[in-house]
């Protein structure tokens, strides 16, 4: 199981691109820095966008790109892909693409409100602690790590008896396990950035507080919660289908990529394997162009990368 | 010159970083004498690090050789094989960094640090005797320090210490890369007469890189100006001093304040690194009162005269 | 009374972990007691309202929530966990089969994990851009992207469905051979003891799969942490001075540069082993693997209080413990920490 993509709460510097040597040319040229400006050189970056891009549509147009009802049950059971039914048909005769499409519909929906509540709370609740400072602050931070620390599933488990399974503990669940990140990002921007100059100049210039918070301090703190929203968007999308396979998570018969890998499970035997397969191979590519997305981003947008 | 200990040859670094290659050292060249304390002068950001980090096989990430040829103790070398020069390191050729206490380990004793410079370079030597000795040179305890941590220590006593390292290899040759910069004007004084004693007794050569024109003044006979990754002028201090040729020379000369005889101090204009970089030209045109059109049309020559050298199309002979 | 200043800085992260554990137990209890599902219709679900009320009572379950968690506090300090309506046993009893199941399979996997991933970490952070480390790094994103779930599904049915090359996910040994008798808890360990070599075999060929699954989901952050923290730790002058004094390469990078990248590495491993127990549940639910992860997944869907409770309990322990060794190995590893209580 994916542990809520932690690491990343320890951007450390990622390597300067592969040093691309132009042969003796002075200026390079139109392509190369064109390329060079959006890319860094990093192809893989390319690659990650195209890919996402690709999910992302299905996952916006999915209801338009079905070829079948994919709730419907019919007696064509456990039929192999063909012609008709691209993905194949699972036990109860409905149609693996069409529910796949729904599925990740779904599953970045989900994933999706979790991570965006995680990070407007998590700023909110940063910014605050980061500002103000003093026992509030420690408090406050002290429960964060507490939370940091427990893993995913202990957390679910948590959560899902106070409100029961579904797709609100899920999202509830995701939220808070990402809130840790950005209130301690958020926190650290805010309490390096109030003590520099342009904030007492403004403060001079009459603006309040509250102005001060967010018209100086937030729109600095852009680029980090960009990254880490990419790569935890990869890791929770991961951990509800996650969830959602153990039976903890959503639970048919809305649809749902882990779900119907763990339906799949008990015909693997009779060789349908393309109940398991296919939507596995969905998310994994879907995770995986997420986490190059992230990885790019992080390549680019970090400050500790530009040179001079 | 083939007595030289240390001699660079045209040496040119691009940085390449982001895809764009850039040139940061343009045809540097310099020789020293075995034993002698030469000096090498430049702004921040004149390549003067670069340059001598790349003679001895240490050349930083996102930096590549261009060109230039490196030889010491007469065994030369392409400086792209920096592999090769490398191995120098252990057999004859040691650094001093600015940062002291961050040249230390934090994780080992510094009783231990010394030891392991000591080991590799000198198999067949009573160690406990060799490194007492050492830290006595450096005037420093053995058995007070010895067992203590580098952040347990002063940045004096870490400057002595990192000393003690470069010298447990018994080398012919000391790279100090402004290893003064970051000390108080005392300390910087005992480490400068420190220095330039032990150049004498061991008769190791220095090469002594600062940004101060006055310090080097004082203890180094010859020594390199360096601008923007060029030598503007280099030689006997004797000469340079007496009459500055080059304009850079001349300003920064200018730009330091003599309390024997009080004049208007003039800094220098503009910046060191304005103008295109990745043309051939002389440097430092872009700030120079003197300047021509025939100084952007080419590295600048580098002319002998009067006991140096200096690279300035001013000095070009016209024929008659 | 002074105390050496580094046993203060024990004893404060020891209480503080003790009042998060005590937080965790209330929590856990009462997070059980406000139930909206009830354990006893979710097992009998034709149960009359009688009949219901009746069971409650039995169960205890009609006291004030106070008294509930008092009573619940006791038997946990008497290392009496309550009962499991799902399998019938005292909770401990299942726990004590199960614990040892998973930790066998976690010891496995986390080796794997660190034995694999620390070398390629190292490696991408030696070769820091060129093409090697870029390897490295698309591989350890694709195997970071991979759905453990999913890979166990597909490689159970291509590797055993379909080629039989692996033995048949059905637990921790084959029902042909009789679990070898207790010493360690690890069925590898305790048959080799007793000498019984083919059922150590068997066992070690059920856990292959399972712990590489479980190894191959530590593989990712650990690569990402080591080449991260060790490429940092390679830039430090301290490095540099040591090439600058010729000592070699691989001294260099595995002695000090590997030192310095120590504390964010042992953090993660921390993180990783404190969490393990959680994420085995996937692997044992596709294995068939007899525990505490499947275990405390399905208290969690049949709403089986006691299981449920002891599981968060047990988990917040782990992490606790592992969060406390890790700190007290930074002052082993960084003098400068260990120092910095001595003011």
């Amino acid at each position: 199981m994916n542990m809520h993509g932690d690491p990343t709460t320890m951007t450390l510097t990622r390597p300067a691109a592969p040093a691309v040597t132009t042969p003796a040319a002075a200026t390079p040229t139109r392509w190369h820095r064109v390329y060079h400006g959006l890319f860094g050189g990093d192809l893989l970056g390319l690659l990650g966008l195209v890919l996402l891009a690709v999910l992302l549509g299905i996952a916006l147009f999915g209801p338009m790109l079905v070829t079948h009802d994919p709730l419907l049950t019919t007696p064509k059971v456990l039929l192999p892909p063909s012609s008709e039914h691209w993905l194949g048909t699972d036990h109860f005769g409905r149609d693996v693409f069409s529910r796949t499409m729904t599925s990740l519909r779904t599953d970045f929906m989900v994933a999706g409100l979790g991570v965006s509540g995680a990070i407007l709370l998590g700023a909110f609740i940063g910014l605050i602690c980061g500002y103000y400072g003093g026992w509030f602050d420690d408090l406050v931070m002290r429960f964060v790590d507490i939370i940091q620390s427990f893993p995913l599933l202990l957390i679910a488990m948590v959560l899902i008896l106070v409100i029961g399974p579904g797709v609100e503990s899920i999202i509830l669940v995701t939220m808070l396990i990402n809130i840790p990140t950005y209130a301690r990002l958020i926190r650290g921007e805010a309490m390096r950035k109030k003590t520099l100059e342009y904030i007492d100049a403004a403060r001079c210039s009459g603006a309040t507080e509250s102005s001060i918070i967010f018209r100086h301090l937030m729109p600095n703190t852009l680029g980090p919660i960009v990254i880490q929203g990419s790569l935890n968007l990869a890791a929770a999308v991961s951990n509800v289908a996650a969830l959602s396979f153990l039976g903890v998570g959503i639970r048919p018969p809305v649809p749902d990529l882990g779900v119907m890998v763990a339906e799949g499970t008990n015909y693997l035997a009779q060789g349908a394997w393309w109940m398991s397969v296919c939507p596995g191979l969905v998310l994994a590519a879907t995770i995986f162009s997420l986490n190059l997305m992230g990885d790019w981003l992080e390549g680019r947008l970090d400050p500790r990368r530009q040179e001079i | 010159m083939t007595s030289a200990i240390f001699k660079i040859d045209d040496l040119a670094i691009d940085s390449v970083r982001g895809g764009v290659r850039q040139r940061i050292v343009d045809g540097v060249s310099l020789w020293v004498a075995p034993g002698e304390l030469y000096g090498l002068v430049g702004e921040s950001g004149s390549g003067k690090s670069i340059s001598m980090m790349a003679g001895v096989g240490l050349l930083g990430q996102g930096l590549e050789i261009a060109s230039g040829t490196v030889a010491f103790s007469g065994t030369g070398h392409a400086a792209a094989d920096q592999r090769r020069l490398r191995g120098n390191l252990a057999r004859g050729v040691s650094l001093l960094f600015q940062n002291a206490k961050g040249a230390l380990n934090p994780y080992m004793r510094i009783g231990r640090q010394v030891e392991r410079a000591l080991r590799r370079s000198r198999r067949d030597v009573d160690v406990k005797a060799e490194l007492t000795e050492l830290f006595r040179v450096v005037g420093l305890n053995y058995g007070d320090l010895g067992d203590k941590y580098p952040h347990q220590i002063s940045g004096g006593q870490a400057q002595r210490l990192a000393m003690a390292c470069a010298l447990a290899t018994n080398p012919r040759l000391l790279i100090a890369d402004e290893p003064t910069t970051a000390l108080d004007v005392t300390t910087e004084r005992e480490m400068l007469r420190f220095l330039a004693l032990i150049c004498a007794e061991r008769e190791m050569a220095i090469v002594l890189i600062a940004h101060n024109l006055s310090l080097v003044s004082e203890y180094c006979r010859r020594l390199s100006i360096m601008h923007a990754g060029q030598v503007v002028e280099a030689g006997s201090l004797a000469s340079i001093f007496a009459q500055p040729l080059h304009p850079y020379t001349q300003g920064l000369i200018a730009a330091v304040p003599d309390v024997d005889e009080p004049r208007e101090v003039v800094p220098l204009a503009g910046s060191v690194w304005g103008g295109p970089r990745n043309v051939a030209r002389c440097r430092f045109s872009h700030r120079c009162a003197l300047a021509r059109p025939k100084c952007n049309a080419g590295r600048p020559p580098a002319i002998e005269r009067e006991g140096r050298t200096v690279s300035c199309v001013l000095y070009e002979e016209v024929p008659a | 009374m002074r105390l050496p200043p580094f046993l203060t800085y024990v004893l404060r992260r020891l209480v503080i972990s003790t009042i998060v554990l005590f937080g965790v137990t209330i929590v856990a209890f009462s997070m059980a007691y406000l139930l909206p599902s009830d354990p006893v219709t979710s097992r009998y679900p034709d149960i009359t309202p009688e009949q219901r009320a009746e069971m409650r009572a039995q169960m205890g379950l009609d006291q004030p929530m106070i008294v509930q968690y008092l009573r619940y506090m006791e038997s946990v300090f008497a290392g009496e966990f309550g009962r499991s309506f799902g399998t019938g046993n005292a909770v401990a009893a299942d726990l004590a089969l199960r614990i040892p199941a998973t930790l066998e399979l976690a010891v496995y996997g986390i080796l794997f994990g660190v034995l694999v991933g620390l070398p390629l970490g190292i490696l991408a952070a030696v070769y820091r851009g060129k093409f090697v480390d870029s390897v490295v790094r698309v591989v350890n994103l694709a195997v970071e992207s991979v759905p453990a779930f999913w890979l166990g599904v597909i490689l159970v049915f291509t590797l055993y469905f379909q080629l039989r090359v692996v033995p048949s996910p059905i637990g921790r040994l084959s029902p042909i051979f009789t679990a070898p008798p207790t010493f360690t808890g690890f069925f590898t360990i305790d048959a080799l003891i007793a000498g019984r070599f083919d059922v150590a075999l068997a066992a070690l060929r059920q856990l292959m799969l399972p712990a590489f699954i479980l190894g191959l989901g530590i593989v990712s952050p650990i690569v990402r942490i080591t080449r991260a923290a060790l490429g940092e730790s390679l830039q430090e002058d301290y490095i540099t001075f040591g090439r600058a004094l010729g000592l070699r390469s691989r001294q260099l990078v595995l002695g000090d540069a590997l030192r310095g990248a120590l504390v964010p590495i042992v953090t993660t491993l921390g993180f990783i082993i404190g969490n393990v127990l959680a994420g085995a549940a996937v692997v044992e639910t596709v294995f068939a693997w007899p525990g505490l992860g499947r275990y405390a997944v399905t208290a969690i869907t049949t709403s089986d209080m006691a299981p449920v409770s002891t599981c968060i309990l047990l988990i917040a322990s782990c992490v606790a413990i592992a969060n406390l060794l890790v700190d007290l190995s930074y002052a082993l590893i960084d003098p400068r920490i260990r120092h910095e209580y001595a003011r």
